[in-house]
């Protein structure tokens, strides 16, 4: 079935949405949630909270032509706040790690603490990522990779057929490029 | 905002670039580098030294080696001998690069191609040693017209196969033309 025709389904409140749902996309989901808390169970738990959600949300929100991005987006929040619930270190150094990396993101961390507009936000990421787009594809994928599906380096070297330290320099470089995109922009968060 | 803020933030990004990270890469297809593609920048990362002073020099002590190679080596001077840790190019900004003293750019075209075995003691690597000659200088004390080599990274096989890490060097071929750097 159609991403519109499930939409379709959820506007009318039928809950067979969940079943299309499910049937198309649920492997998708539980492999995102898998991925950043290495737990079946748990990756299930958010699997299914994520269709709750989805019933839930729509409407009044509306996935538009992006349905699977708009449930990943719910699944990758609900997996990383259960992450972070949970107190073993070992399987949160994942996350633990990728913080630390996106702090060097960050044009100045220690500076006051200034709200930041979350439409604001987005345009400057968004448009740091157009200019990626731009330049080479992939080069955006494997940030998208690594910083919203929360992949390994491990399994984005396999991904792309890249070596391991390719995909660190091409991250290493992403970052620092953002980080100046966002002080040009203007921003200190 | 800590890292952590920022991971989350990421949920921002627009919906597109989402789905569209989450199609599969196809997976490459060895491709032969394109002649025309003469502005082509072949970054080496070796692990031997760029040969260049050798060939402006005598040699002075000769190893012994064992008599069914045509290969000779020879000590030489620390003056001029590039070690990996200083010219790994990927870590240098193209300032860096282009402002750093023992650093040859030029364009050139491969006149020759010989495998190598190297014995390390037991364990034997595959290497090629390319012959350049010269076409255009852009940076570093060469001439035009003169012939270098170098010493790549992998072996160069006729059916075009790639070594990990290797991709663009691998499919090098006699008469190719690039920029080295």
């Amino acid at each position: 079935m159609d991403d519109k025709s499930i939409v379709e389904l959820y506007l009318l409140r039928d809950e067979t949405a969940i079943k299309f749902t499910s049937e198309k996309f649920g492997s998708r989901l539980r492999n995102l949630a898998y991925g950043i808390v290495k737990d079946s169970q748990t990756a299930e738990e958010c699997e299914n909270d994520t269709y709750m959600e989805a019933w839930n949300t729509i409407p009044p929100k509306s996935p538009g032509e992006y349905l699977y991005a708009f449930l990943a987006r719910i699944t990758r929040h609900i997996s990383l706040n259960r992450c972070r619930d949970r107190s073993r270190l070992k399987r949160s150094a994942h996350i633990c790690e990728l913080s630390a990396e996106m702090e060097q993101c960050i044009p100045s961390p220690d500076d006051t603490e200034c709200r930041i507009n979350d439409i604001a936000l987005s345009e400057a990421i968004n448009g740091f990522l157009c200019g990626l787009d731009e330049e080479k594809r992939n080069i955006l994928n494997i940030f998208i990779r690594r910083y919203w599906y929360l992949d390994s380096i491990s399994d984005i070297s396999k991904r792309f057929a890249l070596s391991e330290s390719k995909v660190k320099i091409t991250l290493y470089r992403c970052r620092n490029r953002l980080r100046e995109h966002l002080e040009k922009e203007g921003y200190n968060v | 905002m800590r890292g952590n803020d920022f991971l989350d933030k990421m949920e921002l990004i627009d919906s597109a670039y989402i789905e569209a990270a989450d199609i599969k890469p196809k997976k490459r297809k060895r491709t032969w580098l394109n002649y025309a593609a003469a502005a082509a920048c072949l970054c080496l990362i070796i692990s031997a030294v760029v040969t260049i002073p050798f060939l402006k020099e005598p040699e002075q002590g000769d190893f012994d080696l064992s008599n069914k190679t045509t290969a000779k080596i020879s000590y030489g001077s620390e003056e001029g001998v590039m070690t990996s840790s200083e010219v790994d190019l990927v870590y240098l900004t193209e300032s860096e690069m282009f402002s750093h003293e023992k650093m040859y750019v030029f364009r050139g075209r491969v006149s020759g191609l010989s495998n190598i075995t190297i014995d390390f003691n037991g364990v034997k690597e595959a290497r090629c040693i390319a012959t350049v000659l010269i076409e255009k200088v852009y940076k570093g004390d060469i001439a035009e017209g003169e012939q270098i080599t170098m010493l790549l990274p992998c072996a160069i096989y006729a059916d075009g196969s790639t070594v990990e890490d290797t991709g663009v060097i691998s499919q090098i071929e006699c008469g190719m033309e690039g920029i080295y750097i």
